[in-house]
């Protein structure tokens, strides 16, 4: 029996005490809360990495889940609270809503925590529901504002559905295998994996478990709510997006060993991770907006990382989640500092060049991903990677010395293989890599093509089809204003209604 | 069509994009005064019009007034002086709207706010100024043409539900003006109702609007001329007529309306008296300090020089208490320099000088030829970083590569460390060529500047040995508005580049020696010297003391203790006002607060400013201004023919009106002339911000510039401009400038003649009364 699952149930009832503060005390508790969780789960970690983990353990009504993969999570989300609810303290000086504010922020960390931490589905699911509930709260936070009542609206549409599918998976899990134990459930897992027979309840399973995840991540097309909740105040975007929205990708992962049992399931991942990746990806590059930009990037991240996961590369999506989460809470807490940072680089050559070096890109990850033997999903990876390092030599053509330019990309190439490494070393006892099957490896494929005709579209000469293109793909192919609509139908807003004359 | 451009239509057109005040983007964000368009009449008329075309209050809720007189800040007496009509009714202005309006209120939809917000939209598509990776297609065509091509393909309105939104838009002229014209026929706007239905349309878009004219703005100074915001009119009118065109039954409901609000317009008298009686309050406490003032001061061992920004009052006062003799002097932070400012390796320069005019020099700057390489490679190095964190394909593992990475970043930030500014600009005065173009100054431009210089500020005599240009700034992170806190006579940047211009020029044995053929004579033991007031943290950085002679090392020694001494008086008057009262080390808090990315109050700016005094300040000094005036140096003696009256008059007289009414504006009415909550802010096309999703661009000054937790920091008192000239010389100025005498007769400033002896005439509708 070790004490580590234990001290890392701690940080969320000691973020979740914030229900007992008074609003004036949470000002000054705020950042010493999210202090005092991040160093429970820091020392939980370690105690983990001395003593080797210990599967479920039970602690009264609960059951905790400590391994590597939650908590690698487990402190990334406690680190990006921290730095959100110490820059929320200072950020909404002299507002009223401040120390409740700030305890809806507490609640909210406390409840990644808890799911993260979750050794069984249904608590999992019951902190599902406790992330959507005081994430709804902040939404609201400015409630006479007719945006942020819609995209609460939206957000609440979304997320009971996916609660719906949550719950759906639960039943058909509880009922071909009998237990609902993280550990338990793996067990059963590999059992039909051995015995190559897989239940059309726990396919169903793994297909509702991708529409829940793809819901909580706001994946195309029920993305609409993510790109608008900049109606809120500034640190909850940061927060949603670094440690929230990524709640998806964690159920993926910590249910990877039955997902992985359907080959229909992780092909659904692959396809609306492609789609959201290529939408998000296309509308981002068409923003004006710093937090929009930001917004839209988090759609094709999200998209990204729940296609890598279909595509068995699952350490690699836990490192995206890390990684994304550091990197985007980051930008918008940094948002209001872009009139004094540097304009991005921009080409001036001519598009013949990038077509060869998108070309080269992808001829390469495949040949060397083939001769080291590396799996569908890494070869797709490395392609990304090549075709980013493409684009990037292209823009930078002008501008940098060649040997820098070299230099430069190298560089990023052996940071990319060192954190993939890492993650690899750390992740990659509780998360083996799993098999991409033929179909998945196709729409991936596509995908890639997709992804290079991204890069080239604003380098072609300007027809008219690729401004239709353009303006369809800033508008994200007109999808949330269709939610929009039928949000109106199906949940009007009443207090607009009681507003109006 | 093109013809209709001479036409009575297109007259109003011009007329209604004319009463739009300009607004500047982000990164040179200086006051201007939103009702620059209105001046032309009178407060009270302007505040009728602006409450019946935009429904925007021009004074604070009467209950304000109330609670004011009930706290016995409003005695009775000056409300009986402002007269009768000081019982506050409700007045709600009975606001014209536009079509999308009327026909939302009819049937329940909201197309008005998707038409506003869609023509904001794309608007920042097409003004984008470096923020979307992949810019709009064809932008060049000009605003309306491109969104005629568009509006075309963009299929949003029918996906919100709006069918046969471009069906609608069939016959719309490809021509902005025909277009205009085509859907006032449309909507059959009759003639009596045009002009507010134009002003109504252009409101509906005013942030972009805004941005727009004041693109027509610079090219105005450049002798040429922008007509975009007439294409962003005919966008906006396009849409209400495709609206018409689908439901044309609700035109008559919206003609009855129309004309219903053109005879309903009222004057909110009573608010008006109500403020009124408010500022009488204010000038009568504003006087009596200045009664009890004039000071002789000692004979000067330095003269400092600050700009007349209301934050310098309190340094200067800070550092007279300190040391008896400095002499201080109040002149505009760009010391008469109108400069462009070109760091080493950037593309473009920095202008550094007040809006009204454009810069007359242009100078690099001064570093060695490593350093020079160096900073090109880390320019580029910088833009190379920002474009790969927003590549499209390189996003995607650029955030595994060097997403963990940034956890330091986080820390960093989050404890504030590694946020360093930029070094200062060192510029360089002596004539080179950048891009083909000359730079540095001439003898002739700078012996007419020095000159221009010193008359201005009233220094032609008396040269102490030691003479600081002091500039100012403020050192502030992670702000969209930072600009607004930097100087607006140098644009809203930091005056150190021109202090040290000025400084540089100023010490010229060239210069001085036709200064001295001219009737200056600078004694050669006179030092200029350079510096720049940190209004955040009230330190002040002296620069170049390496170029002055060793003699004037004890001096700048001894400068420098006092500045340190100043500092510590100026951050103890301060620190109550940020919350900081009683911390053990006033100056590593301002720092820390300085540097901290998530304080949205740094400092206060300009907020409570309510006067400006053109006086010698031996009148002003040892007088606590609070911070609230602008102070302007001004010897009437030495000034027989009135010109420097006359500069002063119309040019940093109408920037301090300017930067009032914005405060006043966005203090009564937010959400009509200011920019919302800083929290909700999101900085758009590196041009402007929006409130949450979007919709238009904010104009004006965010509330948590004005006030905290619920209190007002800034009131709203228009500009109380006190002038130690003769009212005779005053009328002078003012017959010479229609546009400053608007200001004064229509009552949007208070003006005073301040004799030798104390007494006061106020000039109301022309004419001079005692005070």
């Amino acid at each position: 029996m070790t004490a580590s699952p234990f001290l890392a149930m701690a940080a969320p009832l000691v973020l979740g005490a914030a229900v007992f503060l008074p609003d004036r005390l949470m000002p000054r508790l705020a950042g010493p809360l999210g202090i005092a969780a991040l160093g429970l789960v820091v020392v939980a970690a370690g105690g983990l990495a001395l003593e080797g983990a210990t599967g479920t353990v039970t602690a009264g009504p609960l059951r905790l889940h400590l391994d590597a993969l939650s908590a690698v999570m487990l402190i990334a989300v406690a680190f990006i609270g921290t730095v959100v609810l110490r820059f929320s303290a200072t950020y909404l000086d002299g507002h009223v809503g401040r120390g409740r504010f700030l305890r809806l922020l507490c609640l909210t960390v406390a409840a990644v925590l808890g799911l993260i931490l979750s050794g069984h589905l249904l608590q999992l699911a019951a902190f599902w529901l406790a992330i959507s509930l005081s994430l709804h709260r902040l939404l609201l936070f400015f409630p006479d504002r007719v945006g942020a009542r819609l995209a609460a609206r939206k957000k609440f549409l979304c997320s009971r559905l996916g609660d719906a599918c949550l719950l759906g998976a639960i039943g058909c899990l509880y009922g071909t295998m009998g237990t609902l134990e993280i550990d338990g459930l793996a067990a059963a897992a590999a059992g039909f994996r051995a015995a190559g027979d897989v239940p059309p309840g726990v396919t169903t399973a793994a297909l509702l478990l991708v529409f829940a995840a793809a819901l909580k991540s706001a994946q195309f097309p029920a993305h609409g709510w993510l790109i608008e909740v900049m109606e809120t105040p500034t640190p909850v975007s940061a927060l949603l997006h670094a440690g929230v929205v990524s709640a998806g990708g964690y159920l993926i992962l910590r249910m990877s060993p039955i997902v992985s049992l359907s080959e229909t399931a992780m092909a659904a991942l692959v396809l609306g991770g492609a789609a959201s990746a290529l939408v998000g990806a296309g509308a981002m590059r068409t923003q004006t907006g710093v937090k929009a930009g930001l917004a839209w990037s988090t759609l094709a991240q999200m998209g990204f990382m729940l296609m890598q996961i279909g595509l068995g590369a699952f350490t690699a999506a836990a490192l995206h989640i890390v990684a994304h989460g550091l990197y985007k809470s980051h930008a918008f807490l940094s948002a209001g500092g872009v009139i004094r940072s540097s304009r991005p680089s921009v080409s001036s050559s001519g598009p013949g060049i990038l077509i060869g070096l998108l070309i080269g890109a992808v001829v390469l990850a495949v040949c060397s991903g083939l001769a080291v033997g590396l799996s569908a999903g890494g070869i797709v990876l490395g392609a990304v990677l090549l075709i980013g390092v493409a684009e990037f030599s292209w823009t930078n053509r002008g501008s940098v010395p060649p040997w820098l330019l070299m230099a430069v990309e190298l560089t990023i190439c052996a940071v990319w293989i060192t954190a993939h490494l890492l993650a690899m070393a750390v992740l990659g006892p509780v998360l083996p890599e799993g098999q991409a099957g033929g179909f998945a490896v196709a729409v991936a494929g596509l995908a890639i093509a997709g992804l290079m005709a991204l890069v080239l579209l604003p380098v072609l000469p300007p027809h008219p089809w690729i401004l239709a293109i353009q303006v369809h793909l800033t508008r994200g192919l007109y999808v949330n204003a269709l939610t929009t609509r039928l949000v109106a139908r199906i949940w009007p807003d009443r207090v607009a209604k009681d507003l109006a004359p | 069509m093109t013809g209709m451009e001479g036409s009575y239509l297109s007259a109003l057109v011009r007329a209604a994009c004319q009463r739009v005040a300009p607004m500047w983007p982000l990164d040179r964000f200086v006051a201007v005064n939103p009702f620059l368009g209105f001046t032309s009449m009178p407060f009270p008329e302007a505040a009728a019009r602006l409450g019946r075309v935009a429904g925007v209050r021009m004074t604070l809720p009467g209950a304000f007034y109330q609670a004011e007189i009930a706290a016995g800040r409003i005695p009775e007496s000056d409300l009986v002086a402002v007269g009768p009509a000081a019982t506050p009714e409700p007045c709600a202005p009975v606001r014209i709207v536009t079509f999308g309006e009327a026909l939302d209120t009819a049937i329940g939809t909201s197309w008005a706010p998707l038409a506003d917000a869609e023509a904001a939209r794309f608007t920042a598509s097409w003004a984008d100024a470096g923020q979307a990776g992949w810019p709009l297609i064809g932008r060049e065509a000009g605003l309306f043409a491109t969104w005629y091509r568009m509006a075309r393909i963009d299929r949003t309105a029918e996906a919100t539900g709006l069918a046969g939104f471009r069906a609608a838009l069939h016959d719309l002229p490809s021509d902005p003006w025909a277009a205009i014209a085509w859907a006032v026929d449309v909507m059959r706007v009759q003639q009596a109702v045009l002009e507010d239905v134009l002003d109504g349309t252009l409101w509906r878009v005013r942030g972009w609007a805004a941005v727009l004219r004041q693109r027509d703005w610079d090219a105005r100074l450049a002798g040429d001329r922008d007509d975009a915001i007439i294409g962003l009119l005919a966008i906006r009118l396009a849409w209400d007529a495709a609206l018409c065109q689908l439901h044309p039954s609700m035109l008559p409901a919206w003609h009855a309306g129309l004309s219903a609000s053109v005879t309903q317009s009222a004057v909110p008298l009573a608010e008006l008296a109500l403020q009124d009686a408010y500022e009488a309050g204010w000038q009568r406490r504003l006087l009596g300090k200045l009664a009890g003032a004039a000071t002789p001061a000692p004979e000067p061992s330095v003269q400092a020089v600050f700009c007349i920004d209301v934050r310098s009052e309190v340094f200067r006062r800070a550092l007279e208490a300190a040391v008896p003799e400095v002499q201080t002097i109040g002149f505009a932070g760009f010391f008469g320099f109108p400069i462009e400012v070109f760091p080493n390796g950037a593309e473009q320069g920095r202008t550094c000088c007040p809006v009204l005019m454009a810069p007359s020099m242009r100078v690099c700057e001064r570093v060695d030829a490593p350093s020079r390489a160096q900073d090109a490679l880390l320019r580029t190095g910088a833009r190379a970083w920002a474009g790969l964190r927003r590549a499209t394909a390189g996003g995607f593992s650029f955030v595994e590569a060097a997403g963990l990475g940034y956890a330091a970043r986080l820390a960093a930030d989050a404890i504030g460390v590694g946020r360093a500014a930029p070094p200062p600009v060192r510029p360089e005065i002596a004539p080179g060529v950048r891009d083909g173009q000359a730079t540095g100054l001439s003898r002739a431009q700078a012996l007419d500047a020095a000159e221009a210089a010193l008359r201005g500020m009233s220094l032609t005599k008396g040269f102490a040995r030691l003479v600081l240009l002091t500039g100012h700034g403020a050192q502030v992170t992670n702000t969209p508005h930072a600009a607004a806190f930097d100087c607006g006579a140098c644009g809203g940047q930091a005056g150190d580049a021109n202090a040290r211009v000025a400084a540089a020029v100023l010490n010229d044995p060239g210069v001085r020696s036709g200064l001295a053929s001219r009737g200056i004579a600078i004694p050669a033991e006179t030092r200029f010297l350079a510096g720049l007031h940190n209004t955040t943290t009230d330190e002040v950085e002296l620069f170049d003391t390496a170029d002055l002679p060793a003699s004037h090392a004890p001096d700048i020694a001894r400068l420098r203790a006092w500045l340190t001494e100043a500092g510590d008086g100026c951050r103890a008057a301060r620190l109550e006002s940020l919350g900081l009262a009683g911390v053990s080390d006033p100056l590593a808090s301002l720092r820390r607060r300085s540097r901290d990315w998530a304080e949205l109050r740094p400092e206060w700016g300009l907020a409570g400013n309510a006067a400006f005094i053109a006086a010698p300040r031996a009148r002003t000094r040892g007088c606590d201004l609070e911070g609230r005036a602008f102070l302007h140096e001004y010897d009437e003696t030495a000034d027989p023919t009135g010109a420097v009256l006359e500069m002063i008059m119309t040019a940093p007289m109408v920037v301090a009106s300017w930067i009032n009414l914005q405060y006043y504006a966005a203090t009564v009415d937010n959400a009509a002339f200011g920019s919302g909550d800083k929290m909700l802010h999101d900085v758009v096309g590196r041009i402007g911000v929006v409130l949450g999703n979007g919709g238009d661009l904010r104009t004006g000054l965010p509330l948590q510039s004005l006030g905290y937790g619920g209190q007002l920091r800034h009131q709203p008192l228009r500009l109380c401009v006190l002038i130690a000239a003769a009212p005779a010389a005053i009328d002078a100025v003012l017959a010479r400038h229609a546009d400053v005498a608007a200001l004064v007769d229509n009552a949007w400033m208070h003006l005073l003649s301040w004799a030798d002896d104390g007494s006061c005439q106020r000039r109301v509708d022309g004419r001079w009364t005692a005070v």
